[in-house]
């Protein structure tokens, strides 16, 4: 979560940002702190193996503490570059191991679990995080399942549309149909949250 | 392409779901709209860390920092000298 919300004492990601860019070890150290949970859950979820997860972790924040001058305030919130940047990653690792076949597998199985209820629950989360975590889940929970799977092999397998349509031989215009209202559905339901993240 | 209908591919565009040709054609389109169509990716930007904060956070491990924080004062420590 953007904690800056939760205590103003408390530096906000873009000053910790801005931080790094300075080359202060500290920032990084608090960006770790802050969010290091989010983003090894987010390449979890996409490469599915936790030795591969703390690869990319580290990378992740090495590729920050390195590329720290690419981003700047108008890029938008750092916490959506960070995000942005985990998932890129997260899906070339996992373009480069996994087969297809594997990932149909894991799908088949997962596309029946809302988003919140997947992973290791080895952490108790500050009670601020557990809510915010509860409201995105349940937006997310609220949809179709068709509609629920499409966005995830958007997301989570980085699939274009026409993949997703050749991956689940659902024609292509349906597909788009089902991103397009799965999506605007959860950014309605963004519009409550405005400013937390 | 309308403006609505730029707004509705925002989102898809943000979460690079586009085929190529669609993405350079909503390319063409944020170019002639200029600063709303800014702020519509602007916002569409939000889904793309919702994602990652509906799932449950997984705390690397214990030595997972320390071995990161090595590095970066390794890669301080280079650059100081490059510099000297």
């Amino acid at each position: 979560m953007s904690h800056e919300t939760v205590n103003a004492s408390r530096p906000s990601d873009e000053e910790l940002m801005e931080g790094v860019r300075r080359q202060d070890p500290e920032a990084l150290s608090q960006l770790y702190d802050r969010y290091s949970g989010v983003l090894k859950a987010l390449a979890m979820r996409i490469v599915h193996n936790e030795a591969e997860s703390e690869d990319l972790l580290q990378e992740i924040y090495m590729d920050i503490w390195n590329h720290s001058q690419n981003y700047t305030q108008e890029k938008g919130k750092a916490l959506g570059w960070m995000v942005t940047l985990t998932r890129r990653r997260s899906i070339d690792r996992l373009r480069k191991r996994l087969s297809y076949a594997r990932v149909e597998e894991r799908l088949q199985h997962e596309t029946e679990q809302p988003p919140g209820g997947r992973g290791h629950h080895s952490v108790d989360d500050d009670l601020e995080a557990s809510d915010m975590r509860a409201v995105l889940t349940k937006i997310m929970g609220r949809l179709p399942p068709a509609q629920r799977e499409a966005i995830e092999l958007a997301y989570f397998q980085g699939m274009s549309q026409r993949e997703i349509a050749a991956h689940t031989g659902i024609p292509l215009g349906t597909i788009k149909t089902r991103l397009e209202l799965g999506l605007k559905k959860i950014s309605d339901g963004l519009k409550g949250l405005k400013n937390e993240f | 392409m309308s403006f609505e209908e730029f707004e509705h591919q925002a989102r898809l565009y943000v979460l690079e779901a586009m085929d190529d040709d669609e993405r350079a054609s909503f390319e063409a389109a944020r170019r002639q709209f200029g600063q709303p169509a800014e702020s519509v990716i602007e916002e569409c930007k939000r889904l793309n860390a919702a994602f990652a904060l509906a799932l449950r956070p997984q705390p690397p491990k214990q030595e997972a920092k320390a071995k990161l924080m090595a590095l970066i004062q390794k890669s301080l420590a280079e650059k100081r000298a490059t510099k000297a």
